[in-house]
């Protein structure tokens, strides 16, 4: 099978910003091709090759799905993946920690979280249009300095939508 | 149809959809293109999912055997369903009163087994004596079924779907697909999709387990978005709260005489269909150890079941979280299940997703209806081309150090898929590895639900971090797990053998199809002979139909490979030799792979082809509304 990445699996332009109706129609005009129902009566052959290619496209589909996934996909292929023991700049990481402390301390004196939560989604907006930047619309292989630029900034996503996530479910379950 | 049929000895076997539930099952076929349950003797559709042992060793299914409900209620199997799948020291098993267990000897699989009269029997024989009895009902109708769709919870873990499977074994079904439950009813109701586009959700609440799902219709293709349900939650837990809440009224606390017990749960569900209608009705008790009656108000009876109502709530949050959609953006939510009959239920389903929920078909029969679609679609039988794209109910993941979880397969991932993870030996020279599988969404791994437990062997002695053993683990389109590893070091693949949690092994399986053909066909080699020779005449059909309409891909040396691969299975097959005809079946399959390749690249690139992106854009544009939810998220911070 050939390799693919994930944007050539569903057929699409290697951008960062992603309007997902698009992904969506895409995945569903593909699953129309390769998944194994379509080929139920079909000889064995055909039935193992569907299931491998279903199930590349549906791993594709769930990394481009998510922002993180998919900043995580674009690196990759741009040959600057991120590592798991990859640490985000000390000054960020103060930063997500007063946050942290901010949202704990409105929520013990009943005031809004809403002004901190927004104040994550502005950080998030910022490094998210640095991607955008380095990767929509771009010449590839990707200009080295500008990688980098995006590689820093895929760092500090990883924290900053962990933080998003743990401050909106814990929203959820108070 | 028809005054009449005239029966046709050459006509092909028809598909059939099964809906084995918790208190009743049917079975349903496809006509003309439009489904419909095929009923019993009395043009009834519903065969309770009741079995009773006889004394004689002869045995009831279905109506018949309600009449030994009280008579011998340790005898007479009800609710079987529950019992799927599930070890002889659950909590689950415990619980229930009304039968006798064996408890599990050395060396035994661990399932629950039953003691009738002098002899041992597991969920899974009890469930195939049900499906025989449905599929002898089709029989009847159809003179020829052919295989099955199977509906199952959709939060039935691992070893429920494998327990399933391994009833239909025994019934001697072919199971074309496990499909899950409000899916199926999502497929019933979705058949005119001229009218059915956008997200729905499905609330399934039946005799003995809820699942709700979110999902998508476009255009024919249900995308099931997120799951979520308690496989151990339905009427027959409306029916206990009403039983103990008269019990306890009365003063009787001892739940314990198995016959008071089955009487007190017959009467409680007579109750709770009364008061689906009436305001007001009677619970009355003619027992030899009780007798009572007692007048019973709407008011009192919701009282009494709301604490289990509301056990449905935190699951459909869940769902539609996982799904990223709002309640107030679904396009409507529908009720399957015979407990969605129940007036709390539809309020609470009101309360929940802020609208009323859907009813226009059958909530009994809308899931078999379902099934016999799906078999009908992958049958090939109609031009239907819908096609359903579902999801894992729950996570996946591997027991790491400390008795944590590290999940591979998030919950609510489409199905069919792959995912890989990377383990390496903690000890120089360390030459096996063990690995245990879990599934659930707890962080330890003794709050999961254990699948597996197997050995990777022959690892080259190494010091330790320097092995890389790649695991892998698959779900089919059933929802079916299987695991694999290579080691990544020396390529080698490494057979992995997989002991299963809970379940029965393929050797008591096996054993329990032999038992049963001693009764009937006797010889194995000849079973062995006719399901392979079977087999291999679907591989000549299949190969032949894509030959005939892509033949043109094969250059003349492949195109005579494959002819010659094929000439010689037909060769093996007149010669009725097993072995030969598993040979070169095999042959065949290496010979048409490269058929299958350029038929699969070829409608990948008609699937891109047919729209480009741009297209797809525009076309979205126009359809907003079903996904613009879900692009929210994104789209917002497309903006900026």
């Amino acid at each position: 099978m050939v390799a693919r990445d994930d944007f050539e699996t569903l057929g699409l332009p290697r951008a960062y910003l992603l309007d997902i109706s698009v992904l969506e129609q895409r995945f569903r005009d593909l699953s129309r091709s390769v998944h194994p129902d379509r080929h139920a009566s079909a000889p064995a052959a055909d039935r193992r090759l569907a299931a491998e290619h279903a199930m590349a496209l549906n791993e594709s589909y769930r990394r481009l799905r998510s922002p993180m996934t998919r900043a995580l996909s674009l690196l990759a292929i741009a040959g600057r993946p991120l590592a798991e023991t990859d640490r985000a700049e000390p000054a960020l990481l103060m930063e997500i920690m007063s946050l942290r402390e901010e949202v704990e301390s409105a929520r013990a004196e009943k005031r809004d979280t809403a002004p901190t939560l927004s104040a994550v989604d502005t950080l998030i907006q910022a490094k998210e249009a640095v991607l955008a930047r380095v990767f929509d619309g771009t010449q590839w292989p990707v200009d080295p300095s500008a990688l980098q630029d995006a590689y820093r900034a895929g760092v500090s996503l990883k924290y900053l939508f962990r933080l998003q996530e743990e401050l909106e479910t814990s929203d959820e379950n108070l | 149809m028809g005054l009449f049929q005239i029966f046709d000895p050459s006509a092909k076997p028809v598909p059939i959809g099964i809906d084995l539930g918790t208190t009743n099952s049917l079975v349903a076929w496809v006509a003309d293109g439009n489904p419909e349950c095929i009923l019993d003797c009395d043009d009834d559709p519903i065969v309770p999912s009741v079995v009773a042992y006889l004394r004689d060793g002869t045995l009831n299914v279905g109506k018949p055997a309600l009449a030994y409900l009280e008579t011998q209620p340790s005898e007479t199997i009800v609710s079987v369903k529950r019992l799927m799948g599930r070890g002889h020291d659950d909590a689950q098993t415990q619980r229930d009163r009304a039968y006798r267990f064996l408890p599990m000897q050395e060396g035994q699989s661990n399932v629950v087994r039953f003691a009738v009269h002098d002899r041992a029997v597991t969920p899974v024989e009890v469930s195939a004596e049900i499906l025989r009895t449905l599929k002898r009902q089709a029989e009847d109708k159809l003179h020829a079924v052919g295989g099955a769709v199977i509906t199952v919870p959709a939060y039935f873990d691992d070893a429920q779907r494998q327990a399933t499977r391994d009833a239909a074994r025994l019934a001697g079904i072919d199971v074309l697909r496990l499909l899950n439950e409000p899916t199926a009813a999502a497929l019933a109701y979705g058949l005119d999709r001229e009218k059915t586009q956008g997200t729905f959700a499905v609330f399934d609440l039946g005799g003995g387990t809820f699942d709700v799902t979110v999902l998508t219709l476009d255009d024919g293709v249900f995308q099931v978005r997120a799951t979520g349900g308690d496989s151990q939650l339905g009427g027959d837990d409306l029916d206990r709260a009403i039983a103990l809440a008269v019990l306890a009224e009365v003063g009787q606390q001892d739940t314990r005489d198995k016959s008071l017990w089955r009487a007190c749960m017959l009467e409680a569900r007579k109750l709770k269909h009364a008061l689906t209608d009436a305001d007001e009705a009677v619970f009355s008790l003619d027992h030899a150890s009780l007798t009572l009656s007692r007048a019973v108000t709407r008011a009192t009876f919701d009282q009494w079941i709301r604490p289990v109502v509301e056990r449905t709530g935190p699951a459909c949050k869940r769902v539609l979280r996982d799904a990223g959609i709002p309640a107030g953006s679904l396009d409507g939510v529908v009720l399957v299940g015979g407990s969605t009959r129940v007036p709390l239920v539809r309020a609470y389903v009101r309360e929940l997703f802020g609208r009323e929920g859907l009813t226009d078909i059958d909530p009994e029969q809308v899931v078999a209806l379902g099934a016999a679609v799906q078999a009908d679609i992958l049958a090939g039988t109609q031009q239907n081309d819908a096609l359903v794209v579902d999801v894992c109910p729950l996570s996946l993941g591997i027991e790491t150090m400390g008795g944590l979880v590290e999940k591979i397969i998030a919950r609510n991932s489409t199905i069919p898929c792959a995912r890989a993870q990377q383990f390496t030996t903690y000890a120089d020279g360390q030459t096996a590895f063990d690995v245990h599988v879990l599934q659930g969404e707890r962080e330890l791994a003794r709050d999961c639900r254990s699948l597996a437990k197997f050995k990777l062997s022959g690892i080259a002695p190494m010091t330790a971090g320097a092995a890389r053993l790649m695991v892998t683990l698959r779900l089919d389109e059933n929802g079916m797990l299987t695991v694999s590893a290579r080691d990544e070091a020396t390529g080698n693949e490494h057979t992995v053998e997989v002991t299963p949690s809970y379940g029965l092994s393929d050797d008591d399986i096996e054993k329990m199809l032999i038992d049963s053909y001693e009764h009937a066909e006797g010889d194995i080699k000849a079973r062995v002979l006719t399901e392979r020779s079977v087999e291999a005449e679907q591989t000549l059909a299949a190969t032949r139909k894509a030959l005939v309409s892509d033949g043109e891909l094969l250059d003349e040396d492949e195109r005579a490979e494959l002819d010659g691969a094929m000439a010689a299975l037909e060769g093996a097959l007149q010669e009725r030799n097993a072995e030969k005809i598993r040979m070169r079946s095999e042959a065949v399959d290496r010979a048409s792979v490269p058929l299958a390749e350029r038929r699969m690249n070829r409608a990948i690139r008609d699937a891109m082809r047919g729209r480009s992106v741009e297209e797809v854009a525009e076309q979205v544009e126009h359809a907003r509304g079903v996904d613009a939810h879900v692009a929210e998220h994104s789209a917002r911070r497309d903006e900026t």
